[in-house]
């Protein structure tokens, strides 16, 4: 915790330092920097302190300081076909957030969020960001890692229930580090690219019910980064619909301390179907993702690559072929109720204004795929040591229905279909195909 | 083209020659006593180096095992025993099917290598298993092992039957019903513990282990109950539904002949057995385990601590189970004086077994840096032996007689 104040310390005193380096206004101030605020004239009077409620409780001084709350709460059901484990099926709170974001003087921002179902590890984000230019931002302090399109997606903005198997296994979650980002005409380009302490944590937050035995030295330090662009944005003879179209690639590699340490394969409720086998080395995580919205309807894919090395980890100390861990996705979804696909969807007529809300449907296909990239003429072992990985593939199809009542509650129900490739390792041996039903009321600012 | 396809016949024909021998293996083979098995493990330097430092836990490692010729992978280790367990030379415990449900080798599920770290002469559990097989008891198979890991010796192992499916199978023609292994935890001689079941759990099932705790515990309990509560009249009959008192009789006769301190009637309670309970069966069938506190005294007394030991000392006050009894112990010292020419009891079954398998692992055996004790040690128990073997038959048959005569000294 100390290097994460130190961390959010170091970004807050790069304030006076991104003020003085900060250059001119360009002509075009709008696209490459936000303008620093007036120096106060002599006799001027101090902005006042303003407040409002919507969409969420903020006050603000000019463009000096703003502060705003935020909070998130999330009650999840779940219903099992055949059940696994009775302790699992019922209403659970799954995020309990409460948070503050703020800005001085248009060029630095904060944000604390608490998750208050969680004693361990209470602090989700904590973090300073500084901008010098809208090409060049520092953050530092504890923050999700720059890697992939359904990680980068806050849950509360979520098409379903739960991230995509890949994304919740594989993409790398918060730590505490530093980063520089930015973006360039109107959000064509993007880029994210930071050194982080250790990737102790493969996927973020309560959210991830996967067993998390993993200590925070079993990992080392983490290079993550990510690029998107809109190769499309500005082409006029493409109909309007394709020109959001967002391309993005990710990037991680980290040293993997030896030992039980690889990914596991974990279903969606975070039974095992393939148990962590030994690693030692570098891991290397890519990741490709697509999104087009257009309208009230959206279109997203995304495939995650993850390699680890196994050097030294055979029964006779040589070196094992090299583990990978695949996970991919394709969903859609559209507002059969016609409002624009957003970021934050607020409905034309919130339910008890005159309407009943926006309506959703999604639906997603995903396959998560664990073995190593070993000559296939080697017999195939499920023990951790093993040259030829035994595989196996869990393979799940989501449909899902989403109410916003409104801008800020949503209620969401899920119907999920899960296969494994390797009937005896499933959650219940010799049970390969299992049902889930999950619900989930969200109040969200 | 017809050289051509000569030559590929003979080329297959002696492929096939080559790899037939280690295809050809059984666990016959495996378990030949009449010679020292080489067994080599591989096991990853940093799990064997953390086997060793956590020797008093039970995790499994991966490993590949090689035997004259045949290798097999993918298989799990851990270490194993109760007093015996070592972080220098550490018993191990080898399950083919850790990893693979069906994983077996030479039919085998598991196999035990026993390190030979209780008895400086090495040669008590082997020399006490061949017995037990003698007189027609359920035991496991045995024999002597140079075992190699990661290609340095770590010394003299017996590798023994596990008492598993396969070795019930062989025994009793069926595997289905429910085995218990006796794991010691206290000082017991088959007292009551009440009506509940969890009291029992010293007997852990091996098998059928997902049964309820009712099935699987009360068969248990109610035997315990008969044995404890019935009257001397009802006893035989109370008795007659959970086990072969007679069978019994045999059993513990043959633990007192080889003067066993850690068998069904040792010092610290009862130890060392499997119960094995067959399937639509409700007799208990007992199987001796771990013999190596064994062929102490000569002149061990054959009724020692008989009297300790509840069930023991109702059954041998039965006349026919009593008579089963002594007529175990009588057979038990013909077998080892078997061969024995005149007065010479060097020459007997016993005494020859003790000379044979010393020639056998005399130069493993002080080849063995990680034994426990010194060569002299291992000299001083082989000598041991020798004289429990050359003394044993004659005190047991001359006990055993007096049991219808005149009492004379015996010694």
């Amino acid at each position: 915790m100390t290097r994460l104040w130190l961390a959010v310390l170091f970004c807050t005193c790069c304030v006076p330092l991104a003020r003085a380096q900060a250059p001119a206004a360009p002509a075009t101030p709008r696209r490459l920097t936000l303008p620093g605020p007036a120096p106060a004239a002599p006799g001027r009077p101090v902005a006042q302190l303003q407040g409002r409620w919507s969409p969420r409780p903020r006050i603000t001084s000019g463009k000096n300081f703003s502060l705003e709350l935020r909070a998130k709460l999330q009650n999840d059901g779940a219903w099992f076909n055949p059940v696994v484990d009775a302790d699992d099926e019922g209403f659970t709170w799954r995020r309990r957030r409460l948070g503050v974001r703020g800005e001085f003087f248009n060029r630095v921002e904060f944000e604390v969020e608490r998750e208050f179902g969680d004693d361990v590890e209470p602090w989700r984000d904590v973090w300073a960001n500084v901008k010098a230019h809208d090409l060049l931002e520092v953050r530092g302090g504890k923050f999700k890692l720059p890697f992939g399109l359904d990680n980068s997606t806050s849950s509360v903005e979520h098409d379903f229930i739960f991230r995509s198997l890949g994304t919740r296994a594989l993409a790398p979650g918060r730590d505490i580090g530093a980063m520089l980002h930015g973006e360039a005409d109107r959000r064509r380009f993007t880029y994210a690219i930071g050194v982080f302490d250790s990737d102790d944590r493969q996927v973020a937050d309560a959210e991830r019910f996967f067993d998390d035995d993993q200590g925070a030295d079993s990992f080392g330090r983490t290079v993550s980064g990510r690029v998107t662009v809109q190769p499309l944005d500005g082409v006029s003879s493409l109909p309007s619909g394709l020109r959001n179209l967002e391309i993005g690639a990710s990037g991680a590699w980290s040293e993997v301390a030896e030992g039980l340490n690889s990914f596991k394969g974990n279903s969606v409720f975070g039974y095992d179907y393939f148990e962590r086998v030994w690693v030692n080395g570098d891991r290397v995580r890519t990741g490709v993702d697509v999104a087009l919205v257009s309208g009230p309807a959206s279109l997203k894919a995304e495939w995650i690559n993850a390699s680890d090395e196994r050097l030294g980890q055979g029964v006779d100390d040589g070196d094992l072929s090299d583990m990978f861990t695949r996970g991919w996705y394709v969903s859609g979804s559209w507002l059969v109720t016609g409002e624009d696909k957003e970021d934050t969807v607020a409905p034309t007529r919130p339910l008890l204004q005159g309407g009943v809300g926006a309506i959703e449907v999604a639906a997603r296909y995903e396959r998560m795929l664990l073995g190593s990239s070993a000559d296939a003429s080697e017999p195939a072992f499920d023990n951790p040591r093993a040259e030829n990985l035994k595989r196996n593939q869990d393979t799940v199809f989501t449909v899902g229905l989403s109410w916003y009542l409104n801008r800020w509650l949503k209620v969401q129900g899920n119907a999920i279909r899960e296969s494994f490739d390797d009937p005896i390792r499933t959650p219940l041996d010799g049970t390969a195909t299992y049902w889930s039903y999950v619900t989930r009321l969200q109040l969200a600012f | 083209m017809r050289a051509i396809l000569r030559v590929g016949l003979v080329l297959t024909f002696a492929a096939a020659a080559l790899t037939a021998p280690a295809a050809a293996q059984t666990a016959d083979d495996l378990f030949d006593d009449s010679t020292v098995q080489d067994v080599r493990l591989l096991v990853n330097s940093r799990d064997w180096q953390e086997l060793k430092d956590t020797f008093r836990e039970n995790t499994f490692y991966p490993a590949e095992l090689s035997w004259r010729g045949a290798r097999q992978q993918n298989i799990g280790v851990r270490s194993r025993g109760l007093g015996s367990r070592s972080a220098v030379k550490p018993g191990l415990l080898l399950r083919f099917d850790r990893y693979a449900a069906d994983g077996r080798f030479l039919g085998l599920r598991t196999l035990v290598l026993d390190n030979l770290t209780q008895d400086p002469s090495m040669m008590k559990e082997v020399l006490a298993m061949q017995l037990f097989r003698r007189l027609g008891l359920p035991a496991p198979r045995e024999a002597f092992v140079r075992l190699y890991v990661n290609g340095s010796l770590l010394g003299l192992y017996a590798v023994v039957e596990d008492i598993a499916e396969p070795f019930l199978q062989r025994t009793f023609g069926e595997s289905g019903g429910t085995l218990y292994e006796y794991d010691w935890t206290f000082d017991y001689n088959f007292e009551y513990r009440g009506s509940t079941l969890e009291n029992y759990a010293m007997f852990k099932p091996q098998t059928n282990t997902t049964q309820s705790t009712f099935d699987l515990y009360s068969p248990i309990e109610r035997m315990v109950r008969a044995a404890n509560d019935s009257s001397d009249e009802l006893f035989p009959a109370a008795m007659s539904e959970f086990l072969d008192l007679q069978a019994f009789a045999r059993y513990i006769a043959m633990d007192n002949f080889i003067s066993d301190d850690d068998g069904w009637l040792g010092f610290w309670g009862m130890n060392n057995l499997f119960l094995y309970r067959s399937q639509g069966g409700s007799r208990f069938n007992i199987i001796a385990w771990d013999k190596d506190y064994t062929f102490w005294r000569p002149t061990n007394d054959i009724f020692t601590r008989v009297d300790n030991s509840v069930l023991a000392r109702r059954a041998l006050a039965i006349p026919d189970v009593r008579q089963a009894y002594l007529d175990t112990l009588a057979a038990a010292a013909d077998s080892a004086a078997e061969g024995q020419e005149g007065a010479d009891a060097s020459t007997g079954w016993l005494a020859r077994e003790v000379e044979r398998l010393y020639a056998l692992i005399q130069p493993l055996a002080q080849q063995d840096t990680n034994k426990p004790f010194t060569d002299d040690e291992f000299e001083a128990g082989v000598a041991g032996l020798r004289t429990f073997a050359a003394q044993r038959s004659a005190y047991v048959r001359c006990a055993v007689a007096n049991q219808s005569r005149t009492p004379v000294a015996c010694n």
